[in-house]
């Protein structure tokens, strides 16, 4: 009886063992065709290119699909003759910069970057040089080159935007990196943090409160101070500027970009791709801003000027 | 009598210009193995035998084909990075890494060698507009989530074709040794002495010195035209192998 019993359970298991991993399979197999709506899109592929004297002749194309050779060579042929003859037109007419020989004695004002590099040296502006020029671009490469492996969610791929939410939320995302990005940079030019760290809280000297304190930071910049004898690498840094270009500048970016992540989150019901996508174009924006005003509305000494633009700086 | 001597076969001068064409469509098809391509079979032979085309498939869908999804831009950056080899090349013929004689080798470029101004220009524009095509491809392969699985990695090595991009352009811009070079490398190399930590050390290494001078040109000089190109050409290689393999994600 109790043999019975156990070999019926036994069964029992087995045969729900068996549908479990026949479910499991019929699931596996509906989400490869719903993970790769190409195999569905595409009803035939080359196998064999068979000689004419083969019982078998592929006479017409399917009309879905065409051949290279020479649907998309053309195009490509195209568009490399669009823009052979655009750059043999632009070689033609405007000459490359040249300026007087490299002079290390006669430094110019301004001395700039090449333009892809000036957003970095806008950046330097606000806040600390290895922050700026090396700490936020390499994280955010790091972060750009991540994205697959975060981005998991459902969704189609090959569409602009993947949906008309995402659309909503890359517009929305612009135009709130725009505006921060032009209120933060005109309070830095109006109202500089680092003055405003400098002068909080004055002594009877007018000396901030915050200049008076000094802290060791390893692997600082040691042009704030003398680096003390047997000290290696080791600046003493007063704390206005500890603020003025660390603590403040890495909380703007925090406390914003996880502004922004909120209210994508919250006014758009964004799922991740979205929130990539949020973020994403907060970078772009703020390359292309921080581009455009290091390039055109930096001036002698890097001051803010608005018509820096119409000096033409050589490219 | 007439009839023999009007004979195509017996004319001598026909008889040379069949064999001629008999021996051009023999050269041909030494080369190209395949008639002129206007069938499938000889479509599908034309891409897959000849080495420059056959990083394509033979058949694609039709879908595939519009330029409103891609604008061509990882074509343009292969376009503008083979004009910048082409032109590097032949500016390499007049132009000598030493602090001495580089300006003067611009400007003799300029005013001396035929078409010199021509050539630097192109080499100019195509430079700039490698960078903004670069950055624009990075843009739409995002946008339009091409990235997916099985493609992270490509995407990985996207990003550091990216990033090569940038070094390429930045290394170039030291050589014409005139004050614009001199000075936007003075200040993008500052930039690297703020690394924290390793920030002198990294300059010194860039530049191989304490401002920049003969050492610093060399140096960019031999990134510039070998060791990031190689770079660049290898994760090309990598970047396009993987694209064919991992099939076009656009033209659903």
């Amino acid at each position: 009886m109790a043999d019975t019993s156990q070999e019926r359970q036994a069964k029992q298991e087995q045969a729900q063992a068996a549908s479990t991993e026949n479910n499991r399979r019929a699931e596996a197999r509906r989400r490869h065709d719903a993970s790769n709506p190409l195999d569905k899109a595409r009803p035939h592929r080359l196998l064999a290119v068979v000689k004419k004297e083969a019982s078998f002749i592929p006479t017409k194309e399917p009309s879905t699909i065409v051949h290279v050779w020479p649907h998309l060579l053309m195009i490509e042929f195209l568009c490399a003759i669009v823009f052979t003859v655009t750059l043999f037109i632009t070689s033609a007419f405007i000459n490359a910069p040249l300026e007087d020989l490299a002079n290390a004695e006669k430094t110019p004002n301004p001395s700039k970057a090449p333009w892809y590099f000036l957003n970095l040296q806008e950046l330097l502006l606000h806040m600390d040089g290895g922050l700026a020029g090396v700490i936020v671009p390499t994280v955010v490469l790091l972060l750009i080159a991540l994205v697959p492996y975060f981005d998991l969610g459902p969704g189609q791929i090959g569409r602009w935007f993947t949906s008309e939410r995402g659309k909503a939320v890359v517009i929305f995302s612009s135009v709130y990196t725009s505006f921060w990005l032009f209120f933060l940079i005109a309070l830095d030019v109006f109202f500089p943090v680092k003055t405003m760290m400098k002068s909080l809280f004055p002594d009877a000297l007018g000396r901030g409160i915050l200049t008076q304190i000094k802290v060791p930071i390893p692997g600082g910049d040691p042009t704030y101070e003398p680096t003390p004898a047997g000290m290696l690498n080791v600046s003493i840094t007063p704390v206005d500027i500890i603020m003025s270009n660390w603590i403040i500048p890495i909380s703007v970016i925090v406390i914003l970009t996880g502004l922004l992540v909120f209210l994508v989150k919250k006014r758009f019901n964004a799922d991740r791709r979205d929130v990539f996508q949020a973020l994403f174009t907060g970078f772009v924006v703020a390359f292309a801003i921080t581009t455009v005003v290091g390039t055109a509305l930096r001036g002698y000494g890097q001051e803010f000027d608005w018509l820096w633009w119409a000096f033409k700086r050589p490219l | 009598m007439a009839t023999k001597k009007t004979s195509p076969r017996r004319n001598p001068l026909d008889q040379v210009m069949q064999a001629s064409a008999a021996f051009g469509f023999r050269v041909y098809k030494s080369v190209f193995r395949h008639s002129w391509p206007d069938s499938a079979r000889t479509r599908s032979l034309a891409t897959m035998s000849n080495v420059f085309l056959h990083l394509h498939p033979t058949t694609i869908r039709r879908a595939s084909l519009k330029v409103t999804y891609t604008f061509c831009l990882g074509g343009l950056s292969f376009f503008f990075f083979l004009v910048l080899t082409v032109s590097g090349v032949l500016l390499m013929f007049y132009y000598v890494p030493s602090v001495t004689q580089a300006y003067q080798d611009i400007k003799d470029l300029q005013t001396v060698v035929f078409a010199g101004q021509f050539l630097r220009n192109m080499h100019r524009w195509g430079a700039h507009a490698m960078v903004i095509v670069v950055f624009l491809h990075m843009c739409r392969v995002f946008y339009t989530r091409a990235y997916r699985p099985p493609r992270e990695f490509n995407w990985v090595v996207g990003v550091l074709l990216l990033v090569l991009t940038f070094l390429l352009s930045f290394s170039g811009y030291l050589l014409p040794w005139d004050q614009l070079s001199f000075w936007a490398v003075t200040v993008g190399t500052n930039i690297a002495k703020a690394t924290p930590f390793v920030g002198p050390e990294a300059q010194f290494l860039l530049i191989g010195g304490y401002e920049i001078g003969q050492n610093a040109l060399i140096r960019f000089y031999t990134l510039h035209v070998i060791a990031l190109p190689l770079a660049a050409a290898v994760l090309i290689a990598v970047h396009f192998w993987r694209v064919r393999k991992d099939g076009f994600s656009g033209g659903l």
